[in-house]
């Protein structure tokens, strides 16, 4: 008898519980670079959805959202942020303020990468199927620009 | 005539044996040639059956593996070689929810069995559920401190889940035992890699190739280890290191520190930006024109 029952009991007893490969690094980075910090949130829940892990990782798809909406809210609607915008605009150029957004997304995703690390090694070691990330990246770009520019928009 | 040859066999078993010592030593055109003849006499014995399934893995033909395997237990559905040899290939092929049936009936007829719960382990590894692998990987160390399967898991727990520049305990104790084991010793080089030791990597690479000349897999990973490992490819550490980490860096620093230097020092800045971009092409250009040229 096994010292510990609860190993004993099915965990991928349905197909549909069985965990997908992920989205691979390069689309993920991509998809972020381009599509800024929404893209990078919804990268993370699509790949959290793949690895049966969204209930774990949704937060963080959120907090990443919600951080940058908070960000474009407090620099286009605040003094303090309006100041810090211009500071910025002088510091970095007129396009600071695109630049800020695009590292925070790259930053969003090496979080990214380090919370599924395991699974992406996984993926590597076991030479599991990735899946194709062309449709879904351009998708992510094209989602994540447009979000970011219609609440840039809505604020000003 | 070969000395060793074996008598002509006349039973099952007989047969069954042979074959399966043939499949041992990779003598497959020889071992089909004897399966053929032993089920034209013996048509539903399981144990050939089951060599049969063997020889079809060994081709890498676990599709019809698993069929003839499913055949020999519907007619016996106790034949623990069959049922084990299953379990493995449904693993390997990705079939988990049937996989992890199958092995939560094995272990549920044979409980003390620390191979049973290795392949489990080995059954949620392959479906990503890391902390149940590792845990089924020492209840089977547990029942055998020893047991060679578990510690194969583990040492792949391991490279999959420590950090960087970590040890494998697993992996140490199984090289000492197999010092020249191919499936560890690939683990090594995965493990190596992982590490960013790219360089070391090459050496274990080389020295599979020269112990497995007619392995594709070998050959293919000498090659791209070559190419990463070129003098060429010397500015490429940092990428290669901490690969799309490095490239969000690299992203950063360069963006941040430009224009932090068109502050400070405009003078540098425009040869600072000539170079960060001249970069940025390299890393993306360099290495598949590398790759068309070496491996020409």
């Amino acid at each position: 008898m096994s010292r510990r029952p609860d190993l004993l009991r099915p965990t991928v007893s349905e197909p549909a519980q069985v965990a997908r490969a992920p989205y691979s690094l390069q689309t993920g980075f991509l998809s972020a670079f381009f599509g800024g910090p929404f893209a990078a949130a919804l990268m993370l829940g699509l790949n959290a959805w793949r690895l049966k892990r969204l209930p774990r990782d949704a937060a963080w798809a959120l907090l990443i959202a919600a951080a940058f909406t908070a960000w474009l809210a407090f620099t286009q609607q605040t003094e303090p942020g309006l100041a810090l915008q211009a500071r910025l605009v002088e510091l970095g150029g007129r396009n600071a303020m695109s630049i800020a957004a695009r590292l925070f997304a790259l930053l969003a995703c090496v979080g990214t990468a380090l919370l599924h690390r395991r699974e992406q090694r996984s993926a590597d070691l076991f030479g599991l199927q990735r899946p194709n990330g062309w449709g879904v990246g351009i998708a992510l770009i094209v989602i994540g620009w447009g979000a970011s520019h219609l609440l840039a928009s809505a604020l000003a | 005539m070969d000395a060793a040859e074996p008598l002509q066999p006349s039973s099952a078993e007989a047969y069954a044996r042979q074959v399966g010592e043939l499949l041992d030593r990779r003598r497959s055109a020889q071992a089909r040639n004897l399966l053929r003849e032993a089920l034209a006499s013996f048509p539903d014995d399981a144990d050939l059956l089951l060599q049969g399934a063997r020889a079809d893995a060994l081709e890498d033909r676990n599709a019809s593996a698993i069929e003839t395997l499913q055949r020999v237990i519907a007619r016996q559905p106790d034949h623990f070689g069959a049922q084990a040899f299953l379990l493995s290939l449904l693993t390997e092929e990705g079939e988990l929810a049937e996989a992890e049936r199958l092995a939560l009936g094995l272990i549920g007829a044979h409980p003390q069995s620390p191979d049973l719960y290795a392949a489990y382990a080995r059954v949620m590894l392959r479906a990503l559920q890391f902390p149940k692998a590792r845990a089924l990987a020492q209840e089977a160390l547990h029942l055998h401190p020893e047991n060679d399967f578990a510690l194969r898991v583990l040492a792949l727990c391991d490279v999959i889940e420590l950090p960087r520049g970590t040890d494998s305990t697993a992996l140490r104790r199984l090289l000492a035992e197999h010092p020249e084991d191919q499936h560890l010793l690939s683990l090594v080089v995965t493990a190596l890699l992982q590490n960013g030791d790219q360089r070391a990597a090459l050496r274990g690479a080389r020295e599979m190739l020269r112990q497995h000349p007619d392995s594709p897999h070998w050959l293919n990973l000498v090659q791209q280890l070559s190419v990463q490992n070129h003098w060429t490819m010397k500015p490429m550490w940092p990428l290669q290191r901490w690969g799309w980490t490095g490239s969000v860096v690299l992203w950063v620093g360069g963006v941040v520190g430009l224009r932090v230097l068109g502050q400070v020092s405009p003078a540098l800045a425009g040869p600072a930006s000539v170079l960060w971009l001249g970069y940025v092409v390299y890393s993306w250009v360099w290495p598949p024109l590398l790759r068309r040229w070496l491996l020409r």
